[in-house]
């Protein structure tokens, strides 16, 4: 299963929660049970905003696959967030992982063939409720 | 057996100061015992857990280790989503004037 992963996903991933959706998406695209796409782009956005943890950022570096888009989309009115589109339309994703599903952001279900999903949605797909099964037996 | 060829206890010593905090290396004749342990290092070997709800049930994973070390970092620190939003659209707009800056300088 391809997605792609919002900033804000790893950003969460980052923080000790008492129940971290967005770590153990993370941990399964680490694994590579999903794949996590990103693009020139996005990587810059990701070494930018998770600075603080280094080892962190190399860790994305080595186990996400990057794709790079040939067009500039302008769909969703807050313009960085086109670049996820971009990446998604781009790798044939479906999924785009996001908590940001205001107005203006990310506030469709759907964009053509990829859905919009919040991290508790997506760890409810049947499929990746599979794949976290598989995750935990090791 | 050579001179100079360390002995079994000795190679099992040297392993185990690879977690000893000493600043020069030292003749390993177990004089290091005792000496103060990097409690750093071990927290470091540890492995951590996170857990997250899945159809309901609570499900316990295995941190990997660069996620690991962001988590004590962010030990005793909480983010909600609308933070972690704001938190990129922060850095989103810092990049974007840091990308404008030359041609900001260049206007009259």
């Amino acid at each position: 299963m391809r997605v792609v992963l919002d900033t804000c996903i790893l950003k969460l991933a980052t923080f000790p929660a008492e129940h971290n959706a967005s770590a153990l998406i993370y941990e399964l695209a680490r694994a590579g049970l999903i794949e996590a796409w990103v693009s020139p782009a996005i990587l810059e956005e990701y070494a930018d905003v998770l600075g603080d943890h280094p080892e962190f950022v190399a860790e994305i570096v080595d186990s996400f696959p990057v794709c790079y888009p040939l067009t500039d989309l302008s769909v969703i009115r807050h313009e960085p967030d086109n670049r996820f589109l971009e990446c998604a339309l781009a790798a044939n994703a479906e999924f785009i992982v996001t908590v940001n599903t205001a107005p203006g952001h990310f506030d469709r279900k759907q964009y053509q063939t990829v859905n919009v999903a919040r991290p508790s949605e997506f760890l409810n797909v049947p499929e990746v409720r599979r794949l976290v099964k598989k995750l935990i037996r090791g | 057996m050579s001179d100079r060829e360390p002995s079994r206890g000795q190679k099992l010593h040297a392993r185990l100061c690879h977690f000893v905090r000493i600043n020069e290396p030292q003749p390993c004749g177990n004089a290091c015992v005792g000496s103060l342990v990097s409690v750093t290092a071990f927290a470091y070997a540890g492995v951590m857990y996170a857990t997250a709800i899945v159809g309901g049930k609570v499900v316990r994973f295995k941190l990997s280790p660069a996620l690991a070390r962001a988590h004590r970092q962010n030990r005793g620190k909480a983010m909600t989503e609308a933070e972690a939003v704001a938190f990129v659209e922060t850095k989103r707009r810092a990049r974007a004037l840091r990308r404008a800056r030359p041609y900001l300088a260049s206007r009259p």
